[in-house]
């Protein structure tokens, strides 16, 4: 579990390098993808499915993002995709295609359905908490806008 | 308001026609470097707006955006613009068009400035080093993530480096990201399989995972997913379809490796 979490790490730094990050924000970026995994373990101890533990994992990796870019003054997507990176089902991929390779049908369509549910619940969880701070900020904007109305 | 400095910023409809195209130019870059489209209609208009434009109508899709502004004088000027290809991540560039648009909303800037601090934005691109360093680090990390031993993470690192290059050299000469990534992983794949033949102590598969993880589009597929769910249904659409097409690509190449090696 250990290792997990220290090469979630890792993996995070790697993207965040891929994706041209500034150096000042590269630790953010490390921690978001250990919170994002380890929240992920978190959830899955606690016995969620695989589907809501990852989609509250994704859901708390986007929280984390958008409070931090919203006191750094970032997109909070510059935040949120190296952390999320963790999530992505790499493995479960992976898992997909040999399945297809040895022509293992019943392995496919279980393996196939994992693959795509996992990506809808990092979307979901994620758009959710966008939902709320985007409503939010609309709110804001309204009330500010009325009062220099009035 | 922005609206009466904004102004005298543009004189004539030359500026008018200058500024829109300064605009499209701005939208290309934020989409290239990982803007979400509602981000870049947003900024697209808030900009129009900040230098006199009241009316702002942005239309704007993963390959080309449609840019209407009806400037205070009774003018309507109209521009589009294809984006070919399909958008990477550049996170110091989106940060430097985000502050760039925060910036001339607050005070516009005179257009000849816009111009350059565009250009500066677009001299942003990381070195090769980076790319090199980051594909390696990430895919090491995750062959071992996903249960892989040290070694693997290892070789995983050194063919991330092929994979780097490969996407760094060749895939200006190969038409489609399809295509290409079915070359990608086929060779990675065909290397891979190679690799563990002469050292039979390392499991292809956990190699194969880590190398995976560089080029399967994860991330695209969430923002396409999210994309849909907010609304942008066109862009989501078209991500969706284009990502998944990719990831077939990918287990394609790789299943082509596995059958040629696993006999």
């Amino acid at each position: 579990m250990l290792i997990q979490l220290i090469t979630a790490l890792l993996g995070a730094l790697g993207f965040a390098l891929i994706f041209n990050e500034r150096k000042k924000l590269m630790p953010f970026a490390c921690l978001g993808g250990l919170l994002a995994w380890g929240a992920y373990l978190g959830f899955a101890a606690l016995g969620c499915g695989v589907f809501s533990a990852v989609l509250q994992a994704s859901a708390l990796a986007a929280l984390y993002s958008e409070l931090l870019a919203r006191r750094l003054k970032l997109p909070s997507t510059v935040l949120f995709i190296p952390s999320a990176v963790p999530l992505v089902p790499g493995g479960s991929l992976y898992y997909t295609m040999q399945a297809a390779v040895y022509g293992d049908r019943a392995a496919l369509a279980l393996r196939g359905s994992e693959t795509l549910s996992w990506a809808i619940a990092i979307a979901l969880g994620m758009s959710l908490v966008r939902a709320y701070f985007g409503a939010e900020s609309r709110l804001k904007k309204q009330r500010a806008s009325k009062k220099s109305a009035s | 308001m922005g609206g009466t400095r904004g102004k005298k910023m543009l004189k004539t409809n030359n500026d008018q026609n200058l500024f829109l195209r300064l605009l499209l130019d701005m939208g290309e870059m934020m989409l290239k470097s990982g803007a979400e489209v509602s981000r870049v209609e947003d900024s697209l208009s808030r900009m129009g707006r900040a230098y006199g434009a009241p009316h702002m109508d942005a239309f704007v899709i993963t390959s080309s955006i449609v840019l209407t502004a009806g400037f205070g004088d009774g003018t309507v000027v109209t521009q589009t613009r294809r984006i070919e290809g399909s958008g990477g991540n550049d996170f110091t560039m989106l940060e430097a068009l985000n502050e760039l648009s925060r910036e001339c909303c607050a005070s516009p800037l005179p257009l000849k400035e816009l111009r350059a601090r565009l250009d500066e934005a677009s001299s942003l691109v990381p070195a090769a080093g980076k790319l090199y360093l980051g594909s390696m680090l990430a895919s090491g990390a995750f062959a071992v993530f996903f249960g892989g031993s040290l070694w693997d993470g290892a070789a995983a690192a050194a063919i991330g480096a092929l994979v780097c290059l490969l996407q760094l050299k060749c895939s200006r000469y190969i038409p489609g990201a399809a295509i290409f990534n079915l070359l990608v992983s086929f060779v990675t794949g065909a290397v891979i399989g190679g690799l563990s033949k002469i050292f039979p102590a390392l499991d292809p598969g956990m190699i194969m995972i880590g190398d995976i993880m560089l080029v399967i589009p994860g991330v695209a597929i969430t923002i396409a997913i999210r994309d849909t769910l907010v609304g942008d249904t066109i862009s989501g659409a078209m991500r969706l379809i284009e990502s998944l097409v990719k990831a077939a690509a990918i287990a394609g190449g790789f299943m082509l490796a596995l059958l040629l090696t696993r006999g």
